[in-house]
């Protein structure tokens, strides 16, 4: 008999090791560094919740943030080596990175600092991850990004250009990442919507559905063909006026002097939004951004048949809706409760 | 090819008024744009020798008629090129855009050679001099009548007398060819405009940094992929007033998620090391926003009503202007203490000249040494006699002769200090030429 003892670190050791060296970073981005924060952040929890910070490893703090207008830092401590101010930051960061702040450590003074920095709080600003890698151009200086985008799966990125995902469960590396399916579904979702005004719908309405589906258990989201809800989707609470974030954002954007009272309805809506993603059911939007309906539900296609289907609720009805891709909805995306996602389009 | 050898955009310049014409009954005959009625009241005026009244008419339909033709290339266009970011292609141009602000577009877009945007401002300030801004004729003084006919002469040669006031077919192709085509950097549009005149480069960038706001899709990416190509070759040559300028784009695009916009400047930003160059935070617009309201408001009717309300929103927000929006808040107040040929608005004056005594030496510097020279609305002021004697105070008031300045901004200077009109005017023209390049 033998008996060997395996480890998932020795495997990452080897995966990272590549990506590492080219980030030249070699104080803080280090292949141990980087494997022992793939590990933390699989499954980060502080006081039994679970948070889910981005963490930037940078070369200068205030080089990276040139590029990203409207930013702000707050530094929360220093640490003599690379390991103690990494563990440190998520420890004492992990808790307050949200509603926009994100953790940094960077080299200083022969040790390490680090804290929490967060760009534009405008609700239609580009996101400092759209900023800081959109183009692969970085302002002559050096940065990598970590971040959970589902329970175990860990997404890694250099200002290099070249970027990870890395995933510590069983689900098979052919799985398209949950982020690709967003992106999928905010296509479908802003269509229709005036070309003017598109760019700014698709990133206010990623940045939105992004934080609403960070805080909520899982979600279904579906876009319908036409300006109607389908009758299929009729027992749900429809929306006498649907929300026009397309026509939100067109009057915040031409209030030239003061944006507080459009600031504050697109807020509001985005608030909306968030309950809803997180309410029980579906959520119904079109494809010219407006959302039509929430808290909508679906007889699932094994119950009319008589044939007991696999998988929860919400995969059921997932299945039923892919069925009703080209006859009433145009796209479909779920998210289960650990972060993974699907996606069926009219393609 | 020397610096300045590449001169403005010239339009028609067929004369459309034979030198055979000499009385006012010939001359306006000519003016095309008049029905039969209108020339037979003028020539009649003329002979009763009521020469302010029948100019009076004259002078609003031709700047009526220049301005309508100057909105044709769209009004929000123009409002970028005048630093006034509120016009909108919907606007009346008629009230939207003032005389002087006219007539240095007519002059900037090739409508009208310099020499006759010259002679259209001195035609101006003698109207202005005679009526006052209501239309009222002076009591006390007339004009003469070889004064009314030069004027009247000028605004037929260089606007009734045609049937449209037509944009420079260059600089038509010039700004199809930024938004339609891509450019490297060695074809010659690029290469002629590294060696242009200060102006050049000014509304090329103004042209790209519009195009960016308005343009979507394929257009977008070419006017982008320009910016690429365009900004590298200008970098070097640009005051800090333009590159605040590219700055102030990039965080705007950012901020309002413009996310095609955003990453081709920043591009083109990180080609030239510009980061240095967009504001840190969002205050600096709430700045430029104010002052480009106070430069609409200055440049519209009534505006010595209406712009003590507004000055007082710009001095609303003060601690220190920001250094990104000090270019167009410095010109904006400026243009309130300078007022117009007509005069100044007398609650305004006050509070621009307390804003004024903000400034610290070292802003005055940046302003005269790196804003002035390319501030084509506070330079044309100093064309007319009356905000040219109100500049004297300024320079007098605030000891700007004491200040290191370089070159031909020194000489307006010392020009300026020793009250001497004739000697500032050759200044001004000094870095008219540069700006806009030798006249033809």
């Amino acid at each position: 008999m033998t008996h060997i003892t395996k480890s998932v670190r020795e495997f990452l050791l080897g995966s990272v090791s590549d990506f590492s060296d080219s980030c030249a970073i070699p104080s803080l981005v280090t292949n141990s560094n980087l494997t022992s924060l793939i590990v933390a952040l699989a499954n980060y929890q502080e006081e039994g919740a679970r948070l889910i910070p981005e963490i930037y490893l940078c070369e200068d703090l205030k080089s990276m943030l040139r590029v990203v207008t409207d930013s702000d830092s707050l530094a929360i401590g220093f640490a003599g080596t690379s390991v103690d101010a990494l563990s440190s930051s998520l420890k004492k960061c992990a808790p307050l990175a949200r509603h926009g702040w994100h953790i940094y450590v960077e080299p200083q003074n022969s040790g390490f600092s680090y804290g929490l920095f967060r760009g534009s709080l405008n609700p239609i600003s580009i996101t400092v991850d759209q900023t800081l890698f959109a183009g692969g151009a970085t302002n002559g200086t050096k940065y990598v990004k970590l971040c959970q985008i589902a329970a175990g799966c860990i997404e890694i990125k250099s200002s290099n250009g070249s970027s990870r995902t890395i995933i510590l469960n069983d689900k098979p590396e052919t799985l398209p990442s949950p982020n690709e399916n967003l992106v999928k579904m905010i296509e479908a979702i802003c269509e229709n919507v005036h070309e003017k005004y598109k760019d700014t719908s698709k990133n206010f309405v990623k940045k939105t559905l992004r934080t609403a589906l960070d805080d909520c258990h899982g979600t279904i989201v579906v876009v319908v063909n036409g300006k109607a809800i389908p009758k299929f989707l009729s027992d749900g609470i429809a929306l006498k006026i649907p929300i026009d974030f397309p026509a939100l954002i067109k009057s915040y954007q031409a209030d030239t002097q003061f944006k507080i009272d459009n600031q504050h309805t697109l807020i509001a809506n985005s608030s909306l939004l968030k309950g809803m993603v997180s309410s029980d059911g579906i959520t119904v939007f079109d494809s010219s951004a407006r959302i039509l309906a929430y808290n909508c539900f679906i007889a699932s296609t094994g119950e009319k048949k008589g044939s007991p289907p696999n998988g929860g609720a919400r995969t059921r009805a997932y299945e039923a809706l892919r069925g009703k891709i080209g006859k009433g909805l145009r796209a479909v995306y779920v998210q289960s409760q650990d972060g993974w996602t699907k996606f069926q389009g009219a393609d | 090819m020397a610096e300045n050898s590449i001169q403005l955009w010239t339009g028609d310049q067929l004369s459309v008024l034979p030198s055979t014409a000499k009385t006012p009954a010939a001359i306006v005959d000519y003016a095309i744009q008049l029905n039969p009625r209108d020339k037979r009241q003028i020539a009649k005026a003329f002979d009763d020798e009521s020469y302010e009244m029948a100019l009076n008419y004259v002078w609003i339909k031709s700047m009526a008629a220049l301005k309508k033709d100057l909105a044709t290339v769209g009004l929000k266009f123009l409002g970028e090129i005048l630093g006034k970011g509120g016009l909108d292609d919907d606007d009346n141009p008629t009230t939207a855009i003032s005389h002087d602000e006219a007539i240095m577009l007519a002059e900037e877009l090739g409508v009208v050679s310099g020499t006759e945007a010259m002679r259209l401002r001195h035609s101006h300030e003698l109207l202005t001099h005679f009526i006052d801004a209501d239309g009222n004729i002076s009591d006390d003084e007339s004009l003469e009548k070889e004064e009314a006919v030069q004027t009247l002469k000028v605004c037929v040669r260089n606007i009734l007398g045609k049937s449209k006031n037509e944009v420079s077919t260059e600089f038509a192709t010039f700004r199809e060819s930024l938004e339609g085509r891509l450019l490297k950097s060695d074809a010659p549009e690029i290469q002629n405009l590294a060696i242009s005149p200060y102006f050049f480069k000014k509304i090329t960038l103004n042209i790209l940094m519009g195009s960016i706001s308005d343009e979507k899709g394929a257009k977008l990416e070419n006017i982008l992929a320009n910016l690429n190509v365009i900004l590298p070759a200008l970098w070097t040559g640009i005051k800090d007033a333009e590159r605040w300028s590219v700055g102030r784009e990039y965080a705007k695009a950012h901020d309002e998620g413009h996310v095609t916009a955003a990453a081709g400047i920043k591009s083109a930003l990180m080609k030239v090391k510009g980061f240095d160059y967009v504001p840190e935070n969002l205050r600096s617009n709430v700045f430029v926003k104010a002052a480009e309201k106070l430069i609409e408001t200055h440049g519209e009717f009534n505006n010595f009503y209406n712009e003590p309300p507004v000055i007082k929103d710009l001095r609303s927000l003060w601690t220190v202007i920001p250094i990104p929006a000090f270019s167009v808040c410095a010109s904006a107040i400026l243009c309130v203490y300078l007022g117009n040929p007509y005069g100044v608005s007398a609650s305004a004056v006050p509070i621009a000249m307390d804003m004024l005594k903000d400034f610290s030496e070292d802003r005055w510097k940046y302003y005269l040494n790196d804003c002035l020279p390319g501030d084509s609305r506070v330079l044309s002021k100093l064309s007319y006699d009356k905000p040219a004697k109100r500049f004297f105070n300024i320079v007098e008031k605030f000891d700007l002769s004491k200040i290191a300045l370089s070159g031909k901004v020194k000489k307006l200077i010392e020009a300026a200090q020793s009250k001497d009109a004739t000697k500032m005017a050759r200044a001004v023209e000094a870095l008219r030429v540069d700006y806009y390049g030798k006249p033809k």
